[in-house]
């Protein structure tokens, strides 16, 4: 299935090889407004590698990023950034020596009525935001990190494995503040490991694999792949939709 | 100009000497490090350890090859990139300080007695 003209964010036909290993041969993956498209894989199949090429932070062959009515053959993330997108990395967004307190008066005077401050709230950040970012939790620095996001007010939002190292309330709290975004129309394209959840949270999955990306359409379509779940989801369980069989 | 390019330019004022900071401190640690190991080897080589031009464009493009790449690796980038600050803008503020830290050696040569 190709992107559409809805997408807002689109990473098209990316490859990159590093020391002669092609690392991704054709991979696409979009997002559209007011969705959230989850981009699942095994570890190392290549999705921060998709990510980071697709905004100009990672190395690649071949493929173009198509964002805010453009076409950008050599993305740069100030430049998308520019343009409305914000990039949650897997890891170090904040700086190690600041607080928090110290992002939010970087990212600018909070005053616009826009901003979702019953989303921030929802975070629960209120008792680190003093704090610096090298002294709180994994957990913690991802709550606070998607909470600067949030003040940003993106067009589309790409988050990193945004569930990772999140306790399971917390990751309530994370997803609920991402479909929060999702809601008032922000794409938003998130990868992980966190199958449930990310199934629970997503519009529409892409499968990566073999260098290459599958669309599998919602959740519940990709519940139901036989192929994903024997490769990727590799479980005995029972997933709803799936007709009662069970998973390799 | 876009409403995010309009924060950008604001955030890039306020961002910009944590940025600076971050990237100053790891411009001096490295330029420090590659003049200790050239003062070395001019030391063996019986000359003076403040060596000549050929040491101050060695220092200054060694550091600037290092803040290019260490400019990918800084936290304080991504931040900086989400806000709209460019990674070309981060290196050339650690390149200007390179080759200002070089002027300065050259200053102090010609001071008296020096």
């Amino acid at each position: 299935m190709s992107p559409g003209t809805d997408a807002v964010f689109t990473a098209d036909s990316f490859g990159v090889s590093f020391r002669g290993r092609q690392i991704l041969k054709s991979a696409t993956a979009w997002t559209r407004a007011g969705s959230v498209t989850a981009v699942l894989g095994r570890n190392g199949c290549g999705k921060t590698t998709l990510i980071r090429a697709a905004l100009g932070l990672g190395r690649r062959d071949f493929g173009i990023v198509h964002f805010a009515d453009r076409t950008w053959d050599r993305p740069r993330l100030s430049a998308l950034a520019r343009r409305g997108l914000f990039y949650l990395p897997d890891r170090g967004l904040l700086s190690w020596r600041r607080t928090v307190d110290w992002h939010f008066r970087a990212m600018g005077p909070i005053t616009n009525s826009q901003i979702d401050r019953a989303a921030i709230e929802g975070l629960e950040i209120e008792q680190f935001r003093s704090r610096k970012a090298k002294t709180m939790s994994g957990g913690e620095r991802r709550r606070a990190e998607l909470a600067l996001a949030l003040t940003r007010q993106p067009i589309c939002l790409i988050a990193d494995e945004p569930l990772a190292e999140v306790s399971p309330r917390d990751r309530v709290l994370v997803s609920n503040a991402i479909r929060r975004l999702a809601a008032k129309g922000c794409a938003i394209l998130v990868t992980g490991h966190e199958v449930d959840d990310l199934l629970n949270l997503a519009d529409l999955v892409v499968w990566m694999v073999g260098g290459t990306t599958h669309w599998l359409g919602t959740p519940e379509e990709a519940r139901t792949h036989v192929q994903f779940r024997m490769d990727y989801l590799s479980s005995t369980r029972t997933y709803p939709g799936s007709g009662g069989d069970t998973a390799c | 100009m876009s409403e995010y390019a309009a924060l950008s330019l604001e955030a890039a004022r306020r961002v910009a000497l944590s940025v600076v900071a971050a990237t100053i401190r790891r411009t001096t640690l490295m330029w420090v490090l590659l003049r200790l190991l050239l003062a070395f080897v001019s030391v063996l080589s019986g000359v003076s350890p403040l060596g000549g031009w050929r040491h101050s464009i060695t220092a200054v493009l060694v550091t600037a090859a290092f803040v290019v790449y260490d400019a990918r690796r800084l936290n304080e980038r991504v931040f900086a990139e989400n806000l709209g600050i460019s990674e070309r803008g981060i290196a050339a503020i650690s390149l200007l300080f390179a080759v200002l830290l070089e002027i300065l050696l050259l200053a102090a040569r010609l001071l008296p007695g020096a």
